[in-house]
């Protein structure tokens, strides 16, 4: 099994699940359930305290940093191949 | 490989950010608890959307140098991602964090709406550069 394996059934799960609450009414509050079931996999969503707004703050910062990391990854690869002869 | 790779994370993306579209609009007007764990799971699906992202960023960006004809315009074509889809894409990221530390700050529904807008704000841009379902 390979991981577009994996995602193409996730990708359709959730387009069929996206159609179901446009519906509303009591297909809505089926698609609610099913949200209830993806919150408990995701591990300690269910439990625990309520969001901390500082640290969702925090991931804004976090962003510009992730982005200022893939440019040193990117830099350094393209240094590591060497300069391309001009044609 | 690495165009492949790219192109799955890409698609993780895309997909846990179809999430955010689902989430939102179905969780207005509901209880504290179900908007807590609406909160809770668009964080966790942003935040698993920005991991994949910063990995199809770095492939992205190592492919437009190799696909040039020579290193300037390698150099140039990284430049010019860095600079506009990518700084786009930034933004968005960034809006829709602070659209989800403002819905958990005041409890009101125009809040929710405002998760919601800024998700697909983000989707419509990585569609838009050519992450593809």
């Amino acid at each position: 099994m390979t991981l577009l394996d994996i995602v193409e059934p996730l990708i359709k799960g959730l387009q069929s699940l996206q159609s179901i609450t446009q519906l509303g009414g009591p297909d809505a509050a089926i698609a609610l359930a099913l949200l209830d079931d993806i919150a408990l996999a995701i591990p300690g969503l269910k439990t625990g305290a309520p969001l901390d707004t500082v640290a969702i703050l925090a991931r804004i910062d976090a962003v510009t940093a992730a982005d200022k990391a893939d440019d040193a990854k990117v830099d350094a690869e393209i240094a590591a191949e060497g300069s391309k002869p001009v044609v | 490989m690495t165009r492949v790779l790219g192109w799955i994370t890409g698609v993780l993306a895309v997909a846990m950010i179809s999430l955010l579209m689902i989430v939102v609009p179905v969780s207005a007007g509901c209880t504290a608890s179900t908007r807590q764990t609406t909160l809770k799971t668009t964080l966790a699906a942003a935040d698993a959307a920005e991991k994949a992202w910063h990995t199809y960023d770095v492939d992205h960006q190592v492919q437009l140098h190799k696909d040039a004809s020579d290193d300037a315009s390698g150099v140039k074509a990284v430049q010019e991602f860095r600079a506009g889809e990518r700084a786009d894409v930034e933004k968005m990221f960034k809006t829709l964090y602070a659209a989800i530390a403002a819905a958990n700050v005041a409890n009101k529904d125009p809040n929710l709406t405002g998760v919601e807008a800024a998700g697909k704000l983000l989707m419509d841009e990585l569609v838009k550069i050519g992450v593809k379902l």
